[in-house]
């Protein structure tokens, strides 16, 4: 039993090696030890999304993970879709549909789209919806989420 | 908030696992999803001295298909594997759309059945699921083994009869023929959300299409799930599938629930769902039972 721990996480392709509390969230080591703060939070019980983060390949609620979880995991972070002035096809889809406002809830969206469209091609508005269903935004009403979603479908080769 | 301070061990077996239980017991709490465990952490309303994580034991993940035509499924089979079997969706309709109910993608994901059985929210699906299947559990100490049926093992608003040395290991659905037919209908809010009353049914038809098995559970209406086939098989077996009388079965349930009011739902809004949700369910899962009992 102990509560400190050493762990080793990739993390949008860089490994890092520390030492966490046991009861660090992996929220807050991502956004905390390593600067990472695409990635929010919010609820802190699962429910609005805005702490969604990939993790050895699904999307996972970081407010509910452990980062002594995360050892020897690949995480990838809203920060993965690109790493210059090129965005990811779903956040050009996002830009080109006004499908954010304030920007809070946008990256556990785009995480989620992410993983959403890898498995799915050609969604309907209904699986859209459903597949967002995990994700609250407070501004935008939903409707240019769900046009972005379905432009990013259209422009994204995979 | 954050989760209080608290110790952690990952055991590599799960006898490794049962021995901390056996030397932690009360003042620590498994570690499986964490989806409904941590929630309890971040908002400090759990105060467990040590954290035992089962993730490193993949061995507890399985869906095992039995001799008998019944199902056991790994404590700590994440709801996302569940979800994708095609099996369960052909042959354990009430299950597949149940767990399409349970919260959303991520935490489907990483919740598991174990967890939610043991955890015993009375809004939860998983534990009226097993309750309406006739299902029982496994449960593994130091001192032995033993399985509880779903009856005996819900006791109250988060509170199952496993001892603190326990650990929930696998579920058992019990066999039912290949012809059965089931289905889950909830009501919430919005898709996700737990629900305010929610029914599982499953239906066994004879040669003769009558009913001669009925499994019926109703969530959320009180603090354990109800169990309804002492109330439904005596209006319904020995019935024809195409007269089976499943309004007054429906309205006999809802008039034998005892909701309470809360902010979500007044008693009597729970009872009118009841009923709505158990007709459905029933409607559903006879119809299926007819489509399969018609192939043969």
């Amino acid at each position: 039993m102990k509560s400190e721990c050493d762990i080793t996480v990739t993390v949008n392709g860089t490994r890092h090696s520390r030492t966490v509390s046991a009861r660090t969230l992996l929220v807050d080591f991502i956004r905390n030890d390593l600067g990472l703060t695409g990635t929010h939070d919010s609820c802190d019980h699962g429910v609005c999304g805005s702490c969604t983060v990939q993790m050895n390949g699904e999307a996972v609620r970081s407010c509910l993970t452990f980062a002594v979880q995360a050892d020897g995991a690949e995480i990838e972070t809203v920060e993965a879709l690109s790493t210059g002035p090129d965005l990811h096809p779903v956040q050009k889809a996002f830009m080109q549909e006004h499908g954010l406002q304030c920007g809070f809830c946008t990256p556990g969206i785009l995480v989620t789209v992410r993983e959403f469209l890898s498995r799915h091609r050609n969604p309907s508005e209904d699986e859209i919806r459903l597949a967002l269903s995990g994700n609250l935004c407070r501004c935008t009403g939903y409707q240019n989420i769900i046009k972005a979603v379905m432009t990013a479908d259209r422009i994204w080769e995979r | 908030m954050r989760p209080p301070a608290f110790a952690y061990a990952k055991p590599a077996s799960l006898d490794e696992a049962l021995g901390l239980l056996a030397e932690h017991g009360d003042d620590a709490r498994i570690l499986a999803g964490g989806q409904s465990l941590v929630p309890l952490l971040n908002f400090r309303v759990a105060f467990p001295e040590c954290l035992i994580d089962i993730n490193g034991l993949p061995d507890l993940s399985y869906l095992h298909e039995t001799a008998d035509g019944g199902l056991e499924i790994g404590a700590l089979t994440r709801y996302r594997m569940v979800e994708a079997s095609a099996m369960v969706r052909e042959r354990w309709p009430l299950l597949h759309e149940a767990i399409g109910e349970v919260a959303h993608g991520p935490i489907r994901n990483r919740g598991t059945i174990g967890g939610s059985l043991c955890h015993a929210d009375p809004g939860a699906e998983m534990p009226t699921v097993l309750t309406a299947l006739g299902g029982s559990v496994h449960l593994r100490s130091v001192r032995g083994q033993r399985t509880v049926a779903a009856n005996d093992f819900f006791l109250g608003q988060l509170e199952t009869s496993i001892e603190p040395d326990e650990l929930l290991v696998a579920v058992s659905l019990p066999g039912w023929s290949a012809t059965a037919g089931g289905a889950w209908r909830e009501y919430a809010v919005r898709k996700g959300d737990y629900g305010i009353v929610g029914a599982g049914a499953q239906v066994q038809l004879d040669a003769e299409r009558r009913i001669e098995r009925v499994g019926l559970g109703v969530m959320n209406v009180g603090i354990v799930p109800f169990d309804a086939a002492p109330v439904a098989a005596p209006l319904l077996s020995g019935k024809s599938a195409d007269s089976a009388p499943v309004e007054e079965t429906a309205a006999a349930v809802a008039a034998a629930v005892q909701p309470s009011s809360d902010i979500h739902a007044t008693a009597d809004y729970r009872r009118h769902l009841t009923a709505v949700l158990v007709r459905r369910a029933l409607n559903e899962a006879i119809g299926r039972a007819q489509i399969k009992t018609g192939r043969q």
